[in-house]
């Protein structure tokens, strides 16, 4: 992978997004910093209550009630998409950033076949003749390993989940984007097709430079396929890297717990461990760094700040103790004692 | 106790769709034959579609089979007298994909459990069922119990919730806990501690558990020291000791789902090779195709694949295979990448 | 309770309906008996507006028109809650048979439904009520119930049909736990917050339709009826010539409609008391 650095075509800087509920004021997204750069394939790993999903929506402005972004910016190519005309902000979607939504399977009007959808999305943004639209939606099918001519033609409901996806994935590419937002696009697929899947979006970044932003809860996934990965717990981004650096040198003891809780399919499972304690309740935060509970590093100091973010060349990571994780995991400290039970 | 707990004998499960001259028939289950031995661990493994949650179904007694028989300690359960299928029905517990459909919603905790401990008589005198029903959730660690006692089903996570449902299963002592996809509504950080305290179960309390997944390295994790059916389109395909079948997997079908299994290391994952399937569609089940079901998309099929069904045949060690070209299939070893058009 | 108490207050909507639906409890159980309706004639007294003396004013001979809605109360919530219980428990035997059993009995039972659906109810209740004298609440609470329990035995059914495949009865069956069981502690359990929301909605309806025959004079039954009371302001006092007298036209009119918004009001609230899962 090339070193060197350019600048990123999409910056997200203190986002904020706040649900306003009867129960309270619920902050899904809190301070988030992010960093998409030109061609690149960034994994934000995340589990139930992350916010990852809400901050796809945060990045391209389409928060719906009751939730609303609260605070920061996202730059994109030096204009802030958060306060875009409304006009301009629909050029910007779709044109410029393609969101592939979770469960995008039912995100197809169920009475219009698949061509007339492209051309309706494509027209939509610019005047392209119908013919040169279908010529290129028929090149993405093919991309996605699906036969333009048995699936252009089709009504949805007469393709499988899986093509469904697929298609899905074709149509975000028409209008040939540079960002591609992907919120959980394996999930209702089969391992087998999951896989391809994978190794397609591979190739279309290959083909097309697109970058892509795979939002996932299963770390697992992102290893093959990500170049660097984001890992984001109760609204916040608690460390980010290289994949190779988040996999072998874990620097927040909640990515590290992740890595130790995937069970695998090949390998040793005697270090395997799940992580301790319950997923966060966002009305209910704790004090201070918001994994403390069920960190096996946590002191005092924990429970009463929130950790700052410290930068390297590659990365960041938001914990008191980063350097003892570092000590733990190279054996050169014993491990610390496990919280106890299951709140 | 001689013999398995639990024998499914040739069972095949029909579904009809449709209504009169539209009726088309699903065979979800195909000549399936299953013992599961007290105490045992077995991962039932396959894709959606495959049939394994019907046999699960099967295994608990809510679906009737077709054809062939299913015998509960040697007895067929749809013949039992009331008293021993009311026997059979305690032994025999089930626990569901969706912990939150599996609870009812207007019911709180302990009044959702006191129901079976009340049926069968399980409270003993002097005791309130209040703290038996405390007890089974502390057993599950939910603690402390009085915590949860009260509480309804949509105030937990998904975690605590198939956790209590597990404690509703223990509280009736079964032999046997079909557990159909326990994890997979779970967040993948916790999914190891179900697993950890299911195996507890299996060793304190001698529960068997056929352990139904699409996710083999749960699978894996769960059923390391027990056996392993692969299931493909309502019939088995491969089935052994786990750790055997997972380092010899002889049936493509395996071979290819083991292959495109993600792997939580970079370096690993990414110098895996997928085995190359001719087609990524499952087939429609209501019109499988002739001979062995998998052909249309396996790399190595031949002319003999499209017309005869294969048999399961045993490959030694307790393995069986059920592939016509077993002998000749070359070991796919996803870091090696040999193409598949070799055959020896 | 105190979880319902504390709903209520916080939905100032559903506040105002349980106030309103406690006074005209408190209004047709203790009201006759602090009341004195008096009957006497007296012509002078005619169509008097409101005052100290009569808070509603006086009808056509005089008889304070207050007292007569206080008495009246009593019969037209009693017919209109009773209706209620017999078209819920119709409803929910019929819907509840067809949902479980299923089969033929399923499909013979809808058929009825069906059909009853169709008929217009308030003109065969008429009909009905022309053809046979109703002399007291219960039987005139039949009446209104025969028409009425169609749409509810549907949803039950429909509703009982969705929970039979739940998961949650699925793992009812495989405890072994009794049919009986499985019907009353876990299915009901599930309808009654529907059941207890239409109870107020069909007693709404009740009294529109019982209020209706009423007026119209087929069931003469109370004279300080509301519906009575309303037939004879209208068909037989002159009242709507008489522009004084609309304190004694509308006074039945106005009680039905605050009756009306108190019910619409509480059932607000009352879906958050009876589905825990709507609570916060």
């Amino acid at each position: 992978m090339s070193e060197t650095k350019h600048e990123p075509i999409l910056r997200a800087r203190d986002l904020t997004v706040e649900f306003v509920l009867r129960q309270g004021t619920l902050r899904a997204v809190e301070g988030v910093h992010l960093d998409v750069f030109p061609g690149e394939l960034l994994a934000v790993v995340g589990e139930s209550g992350s916010g990852k999903s809400t901050m796809a929506y945060g990045l391209i402005n389409m928060v719906s009630s009751p939730g609303r972004v609260s605070g920061g910016q996202v730059l994109y190519k030096g204009k802030d998409v958060l306060r875009l005309e409304p006009e301009a902000l629909r050029q910007f979607r779709w044109k410029e950033v393609a969101m592939v939504f979770q469960a995008a399977q039912n995100a197809l009007n169920p009475v219009m076949r698949v061509e007339d959808q492209m051309v309706d999305t494509v027209q939509d943004h610019e005047q392209k003749p119908r013919a040169e639209v279908l010529g290129r939606a028929a090149e993405l099918l093919k991309l996605v390993r699906l036969t333009p001519e048995r699936v252009l033609k089709a009504y949805p409901h007469e393709l499988s989940g899986g093509m469904r996806q697929r298609v899905i994935l074709a149509l975000s590419l028409l209008l040939n984007p540079r960002i591609l937002l992907l919120d959980e696009p394996t999930t209702a697929l089969d391992v087998v097709t999951q896989a391809y899947l994978l190794d397609i979006l591979l190739e279309i970044r290959q083909k097309f430079g697109v970058a892509m932003v795979f939002m996932t809860h299963d770390i697992s996934i992102v290893a093959k396929v990500a170049e660097r990965v984001a890992v984001m717990y109760a609204g916040r981004i608690v460390e980010s890297g290289p994949v190779e650096e988040i996999f072998y040198r874990p620097r927040h003891p909640y990515t590290w717990g992740l890595i130790q809780a995937a069970p695998s399919l090949v390998g040793d499972l005697s270090g395997k461990r799940p992580v301790q304690g319950s997923p966060p309740d966002l009305f209910h935060l704790p004090p201070g760094c918001r994994f403390h509970p069920r960190c096996a590093f946590a002191s005092e100091r924990c429970r009463q700040a929130e950790p700052d973010r410290e930068e390297f060349s590659d990365g960041m990571v938001a914990c008191h103790h980063w350097q003892e994780v570092a000590a733990v995991r190279e054996g050169r400290v014993p491990a610390p004692a496990t919280t106890e039970g299951c709140r | 106790m001689n013999g398995p707990l639990i024998s499914m004998q040739n069972i095949s499960i029909c579904f009809q769709k449709g209504i009169f001259r539209r009726r088309t028939e699903v065979r979800a289950v195909d000549s399936v034959s299953l013992d599961i031995a007290p105490g045992e661990i077995v991962a039932l493994v396959g894709e959606s579609g495959c049939g394994k949650t019907t046999i699960g179904k099967a295994l608990a007694g809510l679906h009737r089979p077709t054809e062939g028989k299913v015998l509960y300690q040697g007895q067929d359960i749809w013949k039992l007298g009331r008293q021993a299928f009311s026997e059979y029905r305690r032994d025999v517990q089930l626990v569901h994909q969706d912990s939150f459909a599996a609870l009812n919603p207007v019911l709180t905790i302990v009044q959702s459990l006191s129901a079976p401990l009340q049926r069968y008589g399980l409270v003993p005198a002097g005791r309130t069922v209040r703290s038996v029903v405390g007890e089974y959730l502390e057993m599950v660690e939910l603690t402390p119990a009085d915590q949860f006692l009260d509480k309804y089903p949509h105030q937990l996570s998904g975690g605590q919730r198939q956790r209590v449902i597990l404690a509703r299963a223990l509280s009736v002592k079964p032999k046997l806990i079909i557990a159909d996809e326990p994890v997979s509504m779970v967040d993948v950080s916790l999914r190891l501690a179900l697993l950890n305290l299911m195996a507890r179960m299996n060793r304190d309390m001698g529960v068997a558990f056929a352990y139904i997944t699409h996710d083999l390295a749960t699978a894996r994790y769960l059923a390391g020291k027990g056996r392993i059916v692969v299931m493909y389109l309502g019939g088995m395909v491969e089935l052994g000791p786990l750790g055997d079948v997972l380092e010899r997997p002889r049936h493509p079908y395996l071979q290819a789902l083991l292959s495109a299994v993600p792997v939580p290391d970079p370096l690993l994952a990414r110098a895996r090779k997928m085995l190359p399937l001719r087609s990524l569609e499952m087939p429609d089940p209501t019109n499988p195709p002739p001979g062995c079901r998998f052909h249309p998309r396996c790399p190595y099929a031949e002319g003999l694949c499209g017309e005869t069904v294969p048999g399961l045949q045993p490959e030694g060690n307790g393995c069986m295979v059920a592939c016509h070209l077993k002998e000749r299939i070359p070991l796919w070893t996803p870091c090696s990448g040999v193409s598949p058009s070799r055959l020896a | 309770m105190k979880t319902s108490w504390r709903i209520l207050r916080r939905n100032p909507r559903a506040l105002i309906g349980f106030f309103i639906l406690v006074g005209f409890l408190v209004m047709a159980t203790i009201g006759p008996e602090v009341i004195t309706l008096n009957l006497e004639q007296s012509f002078a007294d005619r169509f008097l507006p409101p005052s100290g003396a009569h808070i509603l004013g006086t009808d056509y001979v005089g008889r304070d028109v207050f007292a007569q809605i206080v008495h009246g109360s009593r019969d037209v919530l009693t017919v209109a809650a009773l209706a209620a219980v017999i078209t819920i428990f119709i409803g929910v035997v019929v819907g509840a048979v067809s949902g479980l059993v299923g089969g033929v009995t399923d499909t013979v039972l809808m058929m009825v439904v069906n059909v009853l659906l169709t008929v217009p109810g308030f003109p065969m209740m008429l009909i009905v009520a022309s053809m046979f004298r109703v002399t007291d609440p219960v039987s005139y609470a039949l009446l209104l119930s025969i028409w009425s329990w169609g749409g509810l035995a549907r949803t039950v059914r429909s509703q009982i049909l969705s929970l039979k495949k739940r998961e949650f009865i699925e793992a009812a069956r495989v405890l072994g736990l009794t049919s009986g069981h499985i019907i009353f502690k876990q299915l009901l359990p599930n309808i009654t917050p529907y059941l207890a929301i239409n109870f107020i909605s069909i007693m709404r309806h009740a009294i529109t339709s019982s209020v209706g025959i009423m007026m119209l004079g087929l069931v003469p039954f109370s004279a300080s009826n509301w519906g009575m009371m309303l037939n004879l302001a209208v068909f037989q006092s002159g009242a709507i010539y008489t522009p004084n007298a609309i304190y004694y036209l509308l006074s039945p009119v106005v009680a039905i409609c605050l009756f009306q918004l108190g019910g619409i009001y509480f059932t607000h609230g009352l879906d958050e008391i009876m589905n825990p899962r709507l609570r916060s």
